[in-house]
C-alpha cells in the first residue's frame, strides 16, 4: 500500500514537472511545425523569463503585475527574436539558420547572467507547498494546481486557435505558407503572433517551474529546450495535443527512473537527462513519426541546399590545371608552419596554436559529415570526449604508449561514429541532429557518473606522450605533434572528398532519389561520413588530453560540439581549408576575451547571428575573399556564392 | 545479349497508394537494343512505373526481371548498379555541382573501391579517377555540353539541364536507359535535337525505354510504343498501329472521338 502511494506521489511530482516541459514544447512544437524552424533560443527565453519575474518579485513587485509583465515580456522578446535573427534566415539552409538561433540563445544566456547574474536566483514558491496526508504518504497539492493551471491554459490557447480570426490563420499558415499567403493572410504577421505566443506560454511555464522548485537560473535554459524538442517529437512535428502529453509522459518518466534507478540500481541521479535522450532514440529509431503524429521530418535538402551555400569553392578545385599551384601554396603555408614557433616563442601564443589545431582536427570531420554530406551532427563533443579520456586512461591507468593509445581512441571513435550513423539512414536532419546531441551528452553523463573515469572530478596528471622514446613535454613539441595529426588530417579529408565519396557525399547532401539512382548507397555512404566525422573528433581529444593533462567532464558539453559547428558555417560548408580559418578566428575571439565571459558570449552570440545573415555561405567560401573580387572584376566569373 | 531478347521484363506490377491504384498489374518487356515506348494521358502512371520497376517505391504486387533475374523492390542503388540508369520526369541534377562534377557522380559504381586505397592514394585509386574524368568529358561531349563542364547546374538553361542528365546516366554505362519525359518543356528545335541524341545513342546499341508526350518524337524514335491509361494496359504495337487504334484516340480525346 504504501509503495503503491509513493509511487502515486512520484507520479503527481512527475506530472507537475511534465506540465513545464509541455507548456514549453507547445511553443516549439508550433513554431517548428510552421516554419521548420529549431527555435533553439526557446529554453534560453523561459530561462530569462523566469529569472526577470523572480527578480521583480525580490523587488516586491505585486504578484500578479510581476507575472504579467514577465508573461508579456516573454512574447515580445520572442517576437523582436523572429524579426531580427530568424526573418531573414526563413528560407536559407537550416544548418545556417540554426547558427543564428543558437547565436540568440547565447545572447539571452549571457544578457541574463549579466542583468541578474550568474547564481541561482530564489523564486517564491506561489503555489504553497500545501500536502495532503493519504494513509501516511504527502501529496504535493502544488502538483495538482500546476497540472490544472497547464490543462486550462493549453484549452484557452487551443479555443483561440480554433476560434478566432487570428488563430485561424496561425493553422492555415501551418499548412501551407504561399498558399495562405496567396488567400490574404499577412505571414509576417501571423508568424510573429505564432513567436509571441511561444514566448508567453514558455514563461508561464517558467513561473510553473519557479513555482515548484524556488529557483531560476541561466543554465536551466539549454535543457530546457531539449525538452521541448524531445517532447515535440515525441508527440509528434505540429501536434500540440501530442506534444501537451508527451511533455507530461516525459515529465513523469525521468521522475520515475531517477526515483527507482536511485533505488533499484544505485543509478546516480546524473542520470536524469539521459533519460530523456535515450527516450528519445527509441523513438526515432522505431516511430519517426512521434505517438500520435503523422508526418515524419523529412526535409527537401535539395531545395535548401540550392539556396544556402556556394559550391564555387568545388569549382576551382575541379579545374584540373589550378591543382598544381595549389600544391605550391600549400607547400609554402605548410613550411611556414613549421616554422612558425622557431618565430614565435611566445608560450601563451604556442598554445593558442596547439588549441586552434585541436579544434581544428575536429571541425574538418564536421566538415566532412555535416558540410559535405548534409547530415546533421551534434555530437560531435561526445567524440572529443571518447578521444580523450581513451587516451588518458590507457596512458594513465595502463601504461600504453602514446601511439597505441591514439590508434585505440580514433578506433573506438570510429566504431561508435559508425554506431550513430546508423539512425541517420531512417531519421533526416534536425532528428539526426537530437539523435547525436543526446550521443553526446550522454558520453558526457556516462564519463560524468562513472567511477574508471573519476566521474566528475575528471583526470589529472595525464602523463605527456613519448613517441619512439622521444618525450613531448613542451609547447613547441606539442605544437609539431598537433601539427603533423593536422595536416594527416587535412590530407586524409582531401583526398576522400575529391574521390568518388567526396561526389557521393555531395551527391546525397543535394538530392538523396537522385543519388541512389546513380548507384550510390546511401545509406553506406552516410554511416561512412559519420565513421570519419567522429574518427577525427577521437584523435582531436587523444592529442588534447595529454596536452591539457587534465581533462573533466564540464569540456566536453554541448557547448564544445555547438562551438564546432560554428566554426565549420563560418569558414564555410563543404570549404576545408576554411574550417581552419573559423577554428583559428573562433579560438582566437575566445582567447582575447577570455577575462569578460559575458561579454565574449555576447560578442559570440552576435557573431552567430549576423554571419548567417550577411554571408549565409560561410565567410571564405570559394577562395580568398580579395582574390574572387579579382577575378570578377576581371569579368571572369561572378563572385564566388554571389546568389543566381 | 542477342537482338530481340527480352532485357528487361515487368510482370504484373501494381502499385497501390492508399486506395488509389496508379499502376494496375502492367506487363512490359523490353528487349535488347529496341526504344520502346510508354505513353498515355497525364496521371495515367507512367513515371509511377519508372519509380517502381526502378525501386523508389516498393511494388504492391507483380514481379521485375533483368535478365531474368528477380529484382523485385531491389533498393534503387542495386538496380543502377545493374546498367540500369534513368533520368527524372521534373530533372534531378545536382544544381550546387559543376555539369563535369554532375556526370563524374554517375560514374560512381565504376569509380568505387576500398576508401583506404583513396586514403593512402594507390595508383589504382588515381588511375580511375583519371579514367572517370575522361569519361565524363566524353559523355559531355555526346550531349552536346563539351564547353560548359565547369558550369554551375543551377546557372544552366533547362535545355542543358536535361542534356547533362542524360550526360550523367551515360556515365554510368548503362545496358537499359530510361527517359522519362525528355523533352518535356523544351522548344521544337531542342526537341529535335534530342531526339538526334537519342538516335545516336539508340545506334550506338543502347536498350532505351522512353516516356513522353511529343507525339512526333515518340512516333520518329520508337520501334514499339506501350500505351496505358488509369495505370493500365491499352495497346501495344509499332507506331503506325498505334496511331490507328481507336483505344487509344479515345484515351487521349475521351469517348467519341474515335
Amino acid at each position: 500500500m504504501e509503495t503503491l502511494l509513493f509511487f502515486l506521489q512520484q507520479v503527481v511530482n512527475g506530472l507537475a514537472l511534465g506540465s513545464v516541459y509541455a507548456l514549453l514544447a507547445i511553443g516549439f512544437s508550433m513554431i517548428y511545425g510552421i516554419l521548420r524552424m529549431m527555435n533553439f533560443a526557446h529554453g534560453d527565453l523561459y530561462a530569462f523569463t523566469t529569472i526577470f519575474i523572480a527578480a521583480m518579485l525580490a523587488d516586491l513587485w505585486p504578484i500578479p503585475i510581476a507575472l504579467a509583465v514577465g508573461v508579456a515580456a516573454g512574447g515580445l522578446i520572442a517576437a523582436v527574436i523572429e524579426r531580427t535573427c530568424y526573418r531573414p534566415l526563413r528560407f536559407v539552409d537550416r544548418s545556417v539558420s540554426m547558427i543564428s538561433a543558437l547565436g540568440a540563445a547565447v545572447i539571452l544566456r549571457s544578457g541574463a547572467e549579466l542583468l541578474f547574474g550568474v547564481r541561482p536566483s530564489p523564486f517564491p514558491l506561489l503555489l504553497g507547498q500545501v500536502q495532503i496526508a493519504v494513509g501516511g504518504v504527502n501529496f504535493p497539492l502544488t502538483g495538482f494546481i500546476v497540472l490544472a493551471i497547464t490543462l486550462a491554459s493549453i484549452a484557452a490557447f487551443n479555443l483561440f486557435l480554433r476560434r478566432s480570426r487570428l488563430g485561424q490563420g496561425i493553422l492555415l499558415v501551418a499548412q501551407d505558407i504561399p498558399t495562405s499567403s496567396l488567400m490574404g493572410i499577412p505571414i509576417n504577421r501571423t508568424v510573429v503572433l505564432v513567436y509571441a505566443l511561444g514566448g508567453a506560454l514558455g514563461a508561464l511555464g517558467g513561473i510553473l517551474y519557479g513555482s515548484i522548485y524556488g529557483v531560476a537560473f541561466p543554465a536551466m535554459g539549454f535543457p530546457g529546450t531539449m525538452k521541448a524538442f524531445i517532447a515535440a517529437i515525441i508527440g509528434g512535428i505540429g501536434n500540440l495535443t501530442g506534444a501537451l502529453y508527451a511533455g507530461l509522459f516525459l515529465g513523469v518518466i525521468e521522475t520515475l527512473v531517477v526515483v527507482y534507478g536511485a533505488d533499484w540500481l544505485g543509478m546516480p541521479p546524473g542520470y536524469r537527462d539521459g533519460v530523456s535522450f535515450v527516450l528519445l532514440v527509441i523513438f526515432l529509431l522505431f516511430k519517426p513519426t512521434g505517438l500520435m503524429g503523422t508526418r515524419v521530418a523529412t526535409t527537401d535538402v535539395g531545395a535548401a541546399a540550392s539556396m544556402g551555400y556556394s559550391a564555387a569553392a568545388r569549382k576551382t578545385v575541379m579545374i584540373l590545371g589550378v591543382e598544381v599551384p595549389r600544391a605550391a601554396l600549400w607547400l609554402a603555408v605548410v613550411a611556414a608552419l613549421v616554422l612558425l614557433p622557431q618565430v614565435m616563442s611566445n608560450p601563451y601564443l604556442l598554445r593558442i596554436a596547439n588549441l586552434i589545431m585541436i579544434y581544428g582536427i575536429a571541425v574538418l570531420g564536421m566538415n566532412i559529415v555535416l558540410g559535405y554530406c548534409g547530415q546533421f551532427h551534434f555530437g560531435q563533443a561526445g567524440f572529443v570526449a571518447i578521444g580523450a579520456y581513451t587516451t588518458a586512461i590507457l596512458t594513465l591507468d595502463f601504461d600504453v604508449s602514446f601511439l597505441a593509445a591514439l590508434a585505440v581512441s580514433g578506433a573506438l571513435a570510429f566504431v561508435f561514429g559508425i554506431l550513430i550513423g546508423i539512425p541517420a539512414i531512417r531519421v533526416r536532419s534536425d532528428y539526426l541532429a537530437l539523435v547525436t546531441f543526446a550521443f553526446g551528452e550522454i558520453v558526457r553523463l556516462f564519463v560524468q557518473n562513472s567511477e574508471f573515469s573519476r566521474g566528475p572530478r575528471g583526470i589529472p596528471g595525464i602523463p605527456q606522450p613519448e613517441i619512439f622514446g622521444y618525450a613531448i613535454d613542451d609547447n613547441v613539441k606539442f605544437y609539431y605533434l598537433g601539427l603533423v595529426l593536422l595536416v594527416l588530417s587535412y590530407l586524409l579529408c582531401y583526398r576522400v572528398t575529391r574521390s568518388f565519396a567526396g561526389r557521393a557525399w555531395k551527391a546525397i547532401y543535394e538530392d538523396e532519389t537522385a543519388a541512389e539512382a546513380m548507384g550510390i548507397n546511401t545509406a553506406r555512404y552516410k554511416i561512412i561520413a559519420f565513421g570519419l566525422a567522429c574518427f577525427l573528433g577521437g584523435v582531436a581529444g587523444a592529442y588534447m588530453a595529454p596536452f591539457f593533462r587534465y581533462i573533466a567532464p564540464p569540456t566536453f558539453g554541448a557547448d564544445l560540439s555547438i562551438l564546432v559547428i560554428i566554426m565549420l558555417v563560418l569558414g564555410g560548408l563543404g570549404n576545408l581549408w576554411g574550417s581552419l580559418v573559423g577554428a583559428t578566428i573562433m579560438v582566437g575571439a575566445v582567447e582575447l576575451l577570455r577575462p569578460v565571459p559575458q561579454a565574449r558570449d555576447m560578442l559570440i552570440g552576435l557573431i552567430m547571428i549576423l554571419i548567417p545573415i550577411l554571408r549565409p555561405q560561410g565567410l571564405f567560401s570559394g577562395g580568398l575573399p580579395g582574390l574572387a573580387w579579382l577575378k570578377a572584376r576581371a569579368g571572369a566569373a561572378p563572385p564566388p556564392g554571389a546568389r543566381a | 545479349m542477342s537482338e530481340g531478347a527480352i532485357v528487361f521484363e515487368a510482370r504484373g506490377v501494381t502499385k497501390r497508394f492508399a486506395g488509389l491504384t496508379a499502376v494496375n498489374g502492367l506487363d512490359v518487356a523490353l528487349r535488347a537494343r529496341e526504344v520502346l515506348g510508354l505513353i498515355g494521358p497525364n496521371g495515367s502512371g507512367k513515371t509511377t512505373f519508372f519509380n517502381v520497376v526502378n525501386g523508389v517505391y516498393p511494388v504492391s504486387a507483380g514481379e521485375v526481371r533483368h535478365r531474368g533475374e528477380p529484382i523485385t523492390d531491389w533498393a534503387a542503388h542495386r538496380v543502377a548498379a545493374r546498367g540500369i540508369a534513368r533520368t527524372f520526369q521534373n530533372t534531378r541534377v545536382f544544381a550546387n555541382a559543376s555539369a563535369l562534377e554532375n556526370v563524374l557522380v554517375g560514374s560512381h559504381i565504376h569509380a568505387e573501391l576500398p576508401l583506404l586505397q583513396v586514403i593512402v592514394g594507390t595508383r589504382e585509386a588515381r588511375r580511375r579517377e583519371e579514367a572517370a574524368r575522361t569519361a565524363a568529358l566524353a559523355h559531355l561531349e555526346t550531349v552536346g555540353l563539351a564547353g560548359r563542364a565547369d558550369e554551375i547546374a543551377r546557372n544552366m538553361p533547362y535545355g542543358a539541364i536535361k542534356r547533362l542528365e542524360i550526360a550523367r546516366a551515360l556515365s554510368m554505362n548503362p545496358e537499359i536507359l530510361m527517359l522519362d519525359e525528355p523533352a518535356a518543356g523544351l522548344n521544337p528545335r531542342e526537341a529535335v535535337a534530342l531526339m538526334e541524341l537519342v538516335q545516336s545513342l539508340h545506334a550506338r546499341g543502347m536498350t532505351i525505354l522512353i516516356i513522353e508526350h511529343n507525339m512526333r518524337v515518340v512516333m520518329g524514335l520508337c520501334q514499339r510504343i506501350i500505351v496505358i491509361d488509369a495505370g493500365t494496359k491499352i495497346a501495344e504495337g509499332p507506331p503506325d498501329a498505334i496511331r490507328n487504334d481507336p483505344r487509344v484516340r479515345e484515351a487521349y480525346l475521351g469517348k467519341g472521338a474515335a
